[in-house]
């Protein structure tokens, strides 16, 4: 985004911004903060794939004998209280994570820009009722709401899917339509109008394809919240059940013991740590290099 | 002259992008004196604004003072010392409203220049603040003191601008672009304004524009900036009248001059394209362009050459330049005059009203307008921001509803609402917008969106494809164009895609709103060709709106002014522009800045634009100059007739009008 | 704001008492029998209507007459109240620590654009913030309770203690809200005052030749400022979804927990009670910001 001092100082820079789309795959890896957080994702998402396509570990494998035993050259981050291997759950745990957050981020994202760009484009009456309900959904704690849901509804996976992407529409929506008002009274939308388009195609083929760029930006951020939301609600119990390695089911099992084995609580909190702020990264080089 | 109070020489600059340095100026060397005003011009892009940035030592982070030197006052500027810790320059930046701090009280922000440069008490500088404000023929100025930026008008925040500049008693003032985005009649005053307070300043003014009268009326000197090199330079009334570089020359040609009509003289686009920033070129950097053009010109860079006393220019052969040909072929066929209007108007619109606002303020944006544009010509519609004249065109193409009145295409009533409207005059009535930059969508290629014009509005023309690239050689695009997205191509290349998008269907009405006021000069003479030419073939009818007289005049058969939500003179475009005419017309033809002749006695109109007329009276009464009396408040003018189709609504009897009119001009 | 309030309640009601299905069946569980599931029915006053329900409530709401808990056997409105003390005293702790650390900082890597400090800062404010809470709890806690023993393991508020010993206790439990802060608030800040450095009005403040803390804190800050205020107002949602896990975590009575384990032990008065006080504090929290925002903003108080 050129500076408006720049914009001043020569209407000449306006030509080498003129950088066409191909080189967008090129730009990003030069991003150091998209490469690192891509590559802490890939490397999570390699470690889902692995331990529930290919069982490579065993996360369930319980010794009685060895319980809350300490990193050895046998268990390299040591053993939880029931003996498990901490390695090889913190690895399978990655699968409970990249499962919940990327499906709560579509359901948000397919209402979201729906009504984004409904409410956006036709503005009047309906705008007015589906603003008024989001700004009321938005009030409502995201974390709060969910723990009454879930509370009341029954933990499980499926569900904290719904509740989190049903929380997540207004947000979308409030993004989508943000990008899409300036761009309704764009000339092209006009002229559009004119040639006697009706609304869906506009939205659909005018509009949307303008707004890509914040819609990619959100997505990656809901993804990070999701992410966040998602293991906070099974630190509270209330999203997947045990015996699953979830980490922040996990961590909030072996709360007890963190006094007398506080690996069994450090690590699954580092790789949760490392995981959202991978996606966080990302997010954030994306939407350098698509703003720009 | 005597020791310069602003020097540059041989002054280099360059803007690091991505690790690459690119120049934007060459070697520009220039010096001003005393009570001298010195005009830089060019068009966007040619490093007008960066040379005013680095003599002020405000270069972005990205541009460098490489070579050369910027001495001002007993301050200096070079490669090894690029900011000034003090100034003794100041500038008027292009847009006034973003150079006021938007959360401080005006008042409070000229007060502090006084208070902290001459450190002065607090009450002195409000003092001081307050007889610059009078000074600057600022209403009420106590008041205004206390306001705030968003509260003020934008001849208000630019006389503020100006006066957050005079306030440090600059040894040198710039100005950059100052009457960009100011309607004709508010540029006028400012332009009187900067005119009056030159000659009472001691020090230097820099005046940089792309707006060849501005400059001519203002200042003493020039200096035509191209591409980052100064090509010529020279007293101003000598370089206008008789330029000796063939840039300056082609400028001047493809200017619309107040009283050409496409009848009588064909403009001169200049062919070619600017070269990209830092491009560096061996030879002389024109040569692509030149009309003039030799060996010698690719292989030395023309020095500067004296061509006269006090001027030079950077061309081998300055001499040829006024013989220079006209560089076209012999222009096509001139237009043809419309057909008598006599035949079915093309479209009517009847007693058309809109209104926007709340329950409170209630603005008539249109207030009973009717008009009539016949088969084949072009109708100009003239007015200020305000006047009505982008909500007429969105109602007469659809875009907005009416709250009252009748639309009739070819006699018949169409809806005011687009979506109630029938095939047929969506096909009939089309529009070309002003801004190049979104008025294609930058997601679609060029090719996809003729095709989808065409698809919509000429469902008959089975093969789209052959019919993109037939439209796109009628706009002289390229074919490999059609393949392109709107951001690699120019903005006169943009422009000519929309054009082509409009007579997709075949179209007996196009609006145009503004088409080339986001152009350059030389871009603008191409496009403004192309449209008449194009008219011509397709015997299509234009609604032409303009704020720009010039531009009017060249292209309108007949011509309506609007003020204030009203149309208050229609006639063909030389009665228009002729006496008798409406008062208002005589204060926005006096209001223009013409290159060459001497200046006329200027026509103002009273007051401030806020003002509107009672509703009873002539809406024009609290601003008009040649205002009757308690007549004018109380009853609606009359529309009289002047000549075969000329009509004013005033109250002044027409052959008075004529009489007064025609002394005023002398 | 009242009519979202109003719709809020109902909202809060319908999910709590009315989608879980039998009011009765909700708080004794699966393996009571259906006698006694109907015999709490009719106690609650659960066979009712459900408008009828819904109006008893509200009224008894905005009475004051919150009703008992069933799990602890107390009358809710002190419960309540006082557990929302406790989490407004950690809540601005955290506040306080976050706001002058965030601003500041954020706007120094503003005004320092691209240099190191900015580069950390925003780093730093990403990193941290996408970090849960009881991620982040848990390390501090490992870290600075079990290893170096700095600050107690839980956060129990017995009475008796002294606001040193409270302070003590509160440390810990507000580290991991102000690392989830930090980052938002702090790139809000970057960005105002990267933005303010831009515009045309700042090089003319800059050409006028004052001193720079002249230029900084009448030309900069106050517009750099405003659009950072409402995001705190905002930021102020996310704190109370922190209040829960952290309070969880390091088992401190605050309004969080007592949420989390109303809703987990089916113990619907409270839970309905709290939900609603806490909603209507962040919608309170939203519309001071907004208020705020619109008091400094000169384009609000002085319209054309």
């Amino acid at each position: 985004m050129l500076s408006r001092v720049e914009l001043q100082g020569g209407a000449l820079l306006q030509d080498l911004e003129q950088a066409p789309a191909r080189g967008l795959g090129w730009r990003l890896l030069a991003t150091p903060t998209f490469t690192v957080g891509a590559l802490i994702v890939s490397f999570w998402v390699l470690a889902a794939l692995a331990t529930s396509v290919f069982p490579l570990v065993n996360p369930l494998g319980v010794d009685p004998v060895h319980t809350l035993a300490p990193p050895s050259p046998g268990h390299w981050l040591g053993t939880d209280d029931l003996g498990r291997d901490v390695l090889a759950r913190v690895l399978a745990g990655s699968a409970s994570v990249l499962s919940i957050a990327p499906a709560a981020t579509l359901l948000g994202l397919a209402g979201g820009v729906t009504l984004g760009l409904v409410s956006g484009y036709y503005r009047g009456f309906a705008d007015d009722l589906l603003m008024r309900g989001a700004d009321i959904l938005m009030s409502l704690p995201v974390v709060i709401t969910a723990v009454v849901a879930l509370a009341l509804l029954g933990s499980s996976e499926v569900n904290v899917i719904l509740v989190i992407g049903f929380l997540f529409t207004p947000f979308v929506a409030r993004t989508v339509r943000s990008a899409v008002l300036p761009e309704r009274e764009r000339e092209y939308v006009e002229a559009a109008r004119l040639r006697g388009e009706k609304g869906p195609f506009v939205m659909a083929a005018e509009i949307l394809p303008n707004v890509r760029a914040p819609i990619i930006v959100e997505a990656t951020l809901r993804l990070g919240y999701a992410a966040f939301a998602a293991s906070t609600l099974s630190f509270l119990r209330l999203g997947v059940q045990p015996p699953s390695p979830d980490w922040g089911l996990t961590i909030a099992l072996e709360q007890p013991y963190i006094q007398i084995a506080p690996w069994t609580v450090l690590f699954p909190a580092l790789a949760l740590a490392s995981l959202v702020v991978g996606v966080n990264l990302v997010a954030d080089g994306l939407s350098k290099v698509l703003a720009a | 002259m005597s020791r310069p109070l602003l020097e540059v020489r041989e002054l280099v600059v360059s803007y690091r992008r991505r690790g690459v340095a690119r120049r934007a100026l060459f070697n520009v060397s220039l010096s001003i004196g005393a009570g001298e005003a010195y005009g830089l011009v060019g068009e966007s892009g040619c490093g007008k604004s960066t040379l005013a940035l680095a003599v002020l030592g405000q270069l972005p982070a990205a541009g460098r003072l490489e070579s050369g030197v910027v001495k001002l006052a007993d301050e200096t500027l070079d490669s090894g010392r690029q900011k000034h810790p003090r100034t003794a320059a100041a500038l008027v930046p292009q847009d006034p409203g973003s150079a006021l701090n938007p959360g401080m009280r005006v008042g409070e922000q000229v007060a502090e220049v006084y208070r902290y440069q001459q450190a002065l008490s607090w009450r002195d500088s409000y003092g001081r603040a307050l007889e610059l404000f009078r000074r600057l023929a600022l209403q009420q100025p106590e008041e205004l003191l206390r306001r705030y930026p968003h509260q003020l008008s934008g001849g208000q925040q630019q006389r503020i601008a100006i006066a957050l500049a005079l306030a440090a008693e600059p040894t040198l003032l710039i100005l950059d672009e100052p009457t960009t985005g100011l309607d004709a009649t508010v540029q006028a005053e400012i332009v009187d304004l900067i005119g009056e307070l030159r000659s009472k300043m001691s020090g230097a003014t820099l005046l940089i524009s792309h707006n060849l009268g501005l400059v001519a009326r203002l200042c003493d000197r020039v200096g035509v900036l191209y591409a980052g090199r100064l090509v010529e330079e020279g007293e101003a009334r000598d370089l206008f009248r008789d330029p000796r570089h063939p840039y300056t020359a082609g400028l001047l040609r493809a200017l619309p001059r107040l009283g050409a009509n496409k009848r009588d003289s064909r403009l001169e686009p200049i062919k070619g394209s600017l070269p990209p920033l830092g491009a560096l070129v061996k030879g002389c950097v024109y040569a692509e362009r030149c009309p003039l053009v030799q060996d010698v010109c690719g292989k030395v860079d023309p020095p500067a050459l004296p061509a006269g006393s006090g001027r030079f220019s950077r061309c081998h052969f300055e001499e040829a330049v006024p013989l220079m040909r006209r560089g076209q072929s012999p222009s096509p066929e001139a237009p043809a005059p419309p057909p008598s209007p006599a035949v079915l108007p093309l479209l009517e619109a009847r007693q058309l009203e809109k209104a926007f606002g709340s329950v409170r303020g209630r603005v008539r944006a249109v207030d009973k307008v009717s008009l009539v544009v016949s088969q084949g010509e072009v109708l100009g519609l003239v007015g200020e921001s305000g006047s009505g004249k982008t909500t007429l065109a969105k109602l007469l193409v659809g875009l907005l509803e009416p709250d009252a009145g009748e639309i009739l295409l070819f006699g018949e009533r169409t809806s005011g609402r687009l979506e109630k409207r029938t095939r047929a005059s969506l096909r009939a009535i089309q529009m070309v917008f002003q801004n190049p930059d979104t008025t294609l969508n930058p997601s679609w290629t060029v090719g996809a969106i003729l095709r989808r014009a065409i698809r919509r509005l000429d469902p008959g023309r089975v093969d789209r494809g052959a019919g993109a690239e037939a439209l796109a050689a009628a706009v002289q695009l390229r074919p490999q164009q059609l393949r392109a997205r709107p951001r690699e191509l120019s903005g006169g290349q943009r422009q000519r895609g929309a054009i082509g998008r409009a007579f997709a269907g075949s179209p007996q009405l196009i609006v145009c709103d503004e088409p080339v006021s986001s152009l350059d000069v030389s871009v603008q003479a191409a496009i403004l060709n192309l449209l008449v030419d194009i008219q011509q073939e397709r015997q299509a009818s234009y609604l032409f709106i303009s704020h720009d007289l010039a531009v009017v005049r060249y292209v309108a058969d007949r011509i309506a002014v609007m003020y204030l939500g009203a149309v208050v003179e229609t006639g063909s475009a030389d009665d228009v522009f002729r006496p008798p005419h409406h008062p208002y017309t005589e204060a926005l033809l006096s209001s223009a800045l013409v290159l060459g002749g001497e200046p006329k006695p200027a026509v103002r109109m009273r007051g401030s634009p806020a003002s509107r007329g009672a509703t009873e009276g002539c809406r024009f009464h609290p601003r008009c100059p040649r205002k009757l009396g308690s007549i004018c408040e109380t009853t609606p003018p009359p529309w009289q007739r002047g000549a075969e189709g000329h009509e004013i609504c005033c109250h002044i009897p027409i052959d008075q009008l004529r009489i007064q009119q025609e002394v005023q001009a002398g | 704001m009242i009519p979202a309030l109003v719709i809020l309640s109902m909202l809060i009601f319908t999910l709590a008492e009315v989608l879980p299905g039998d009011v009765g069946r909700t708080v004794l569980g699966p393996y009571a029998t259906p006698g006694q599931v109907a015999a709490l029915d009719r106690s609650l006053g659960a066979d009712q209507p459900l408008p009828l329900r819904y109006g008893e409530w509200l009224l008894g709401f905005v009475t004051g007459n919150w009703g008992q808990s069933l799990l602890l056997r107390t009358a809710v409105l002190p419960l309540v109240a006082d557990r929302l003390f406790n989490s407004a005293l950690l809540a601005l702790l955290a506040l306080g620590i976050v706001i002058p650390l965030a601003v500041g900082l954020g706007s120094l890597a503003g005004l320092r654009r691209d240099s190191a400090i900015d580069r950390g800062v925003s780093l730093v404010g990403l990193a941290l913030t996408a970090v849960p809470e009881f991620v982040s709890g848990s390390l501090l806690l490992v870290g600075f309770a079990v290893s170096l023993r700095w600050f107690p393991v839980t956060s129990q508020l017995t009475p008796g203690t002294g606001p040193l010993g409270t302070l003590d206790r509160l440390v810990l439990p507000a580290l991991p809200l102000v690392v989830v802060l930090f980052g938002y608030i702090a790139r809000m800040a970057r960005a105002g005052t990267a933005e303010v450095l831009e515009t045309s009005y700042f090089r003319t403040a800059v050409l006028k030749r004052m001193p720079r803390r002249r230029v900084l804190f009448r030309h900069v800050m106050p517009n750099a400022l405003l659009p950072t205020i409402s995001v705190i107002g905002s930021q102020v949602g996310w704190l109370v979804g922190g209040l829960v896990v952290v309070e969880s975590l390091f088992n401190y009575p605050g309004v969080g927990k007592l949420m989390v384990d109303s809703a987990r032990g089916h113990d619907l008065p409270v839970l309905e009670a709290s939900v609603l006080t806490v909603a209507g504090i962040y919608m309170l929290s939203n519309l001071a910001a907004d208020i705020v925002v619109g008091a400094i903003n000169p384009r609000v108080r002085n319209p054309r």
